[in-house]
């Protein structure tokens, strides 16, 4: 009798440790999976801010896209403002060369840009539509066309990701954008030092 | 003679000496998220095309290098042929990192005595265990 019940309690003891095994091996990959996301998040963003040129901006952008989500095939759009309409204003690929601009609301990229949320479609494979801070609604988006071809579709860290990524590469390329347009800025100290000034 | 700033990378915490990694990427973001995905286990050295490759493998006797195919001035498929023909660097193993993951290139890298192949974007669990088993073996 004393026997089956010591056998009883190790069974139960050996069970509970099982149990605990398990849900650490599930917490252990989580943490890596997290790990693995904080880590494209950082080298991502770091790279965005790392410049306000925007040629620098627009291949940081590149980069990531291809190296860190895995498309070769994608375009940036910004909002012409004399027509309203999102025309092309970098592109690499075959699908993204034939894509043509879109207004507010047009079919999926439209949608994007409408509402302000990444757009999932069969057409392609994502609209991240680009908010910045100095003015109400969208001034771009990124058409992502097509995937590597050993990567069958985007991943929940992929999703993730492009979160967050499109947040910081909106604020970078409205940056850049705006500072391309702007035709001198003050150099001097004395010029920064009234800038700030007119900021307060 | 020590090289500069060469000792207190080589040793870890605890004393043990960390290998060392040559990491080939003509892009930044490349090759700062293989150091961060790989973490502070490894001391690392960077080169920007394959060229250059070749003399950090030389001048740095990595453990293992990391090497990404399309680059400018010397892509990677024409780096490993030199680093597997010339003795200094013929033994150092070699995985190649692709972002097309064709079977052309997998092929030829194969023959020419690369170890392993990582397709981007790289997942740090699979990135890790192949550094690790590589190292270890």
């Amino acid at each position: 009798m004393r026997t089956d019940a010591a056998k009883t309690h190790l069974d139960g003891l050996l069970q509970e440790a099982r149990r605990s095994a398990h849900e650490l091996a599930d917490e252990l990959e989580q943490v890596g999976e997290q790990h693995d996301l904080i880590s494209h998040l950082f080298v991502g963003v770091a790279q965005l801010h790392a410049s306000l040129k925007l040629s620098d901006i627009v291949a940081a952008l590149a980069e990531t896209l291809i190296n860190l989500v895995g498309t070769e095939d994608f375009a940036l759009f910004v909002r012409d403002e004399s027509s309203g309409r999102y025309e092309k204003l970098w592109w690499t690929g075959l699908d993204a060369a034939h894509l043509e601009g879109f207004a507010d609301g047009q079919g999926s990229y439209g949608r994007a840009v409408e509402t302000g949320a990444i757009v999932y479609d069969a057409g392609s494979v994502a609209t991240i539509p680009l908010a910045g801070s100095l003015r109400p609604g969208c001034f771009g988006a990124v058409v992502m066309c097509r995937l590597v071809g050993h990567k069958p579709s985007l991943t929940e860290r992929d999703h993730q990701f492009l979160l967050t990524f499109a947040d910081h590469g909106a604020r970078a390329l409205e940056a850049a954008i705006r500072l391309a347009q702007t035709p001198a800025s003050p150099t001097s100290i004395a010029d920064l030092k009234r800038a700030l000034e007119e900021a307060r | 003679m020590i090289e500069k700033g060469t000792f207190r990378a080589r040793v870890a915490k605890g004393g043990q000496v960390r290998k060392r990694i040559l990491l080939v990427d003509d892009t930044l973001t490349v090759l700062t998220l293989e150091q961060v995905l790989l973490g502070p286990e490894f001391e690392f050295v960077t080169a920007k095309n394959g060229a250059d490759a070749i003399k950090t493998a030389v001048e740095r006797k990595p453990d293992l290098i990391l090497m990404d195919i399309n680059m400018p001035v010397m892509d990677g498929v024409e780096s490993l042929r030199r680093l597997k023909s010339e003795a200094g660097t013929r033994d150092i193993p070699v995985v190649m990192v692709t972002t097309r993951g064709e079977a052309v290139n997998q092929q030829k890298c194969r023959e020419l005595g690369c170890d392993e192949f990582l397709t981007k974007p790289l997942a740090r669990d699979r990135l890790v265990e192949t550094v690790k088993r590589i190292l270890t073996r």
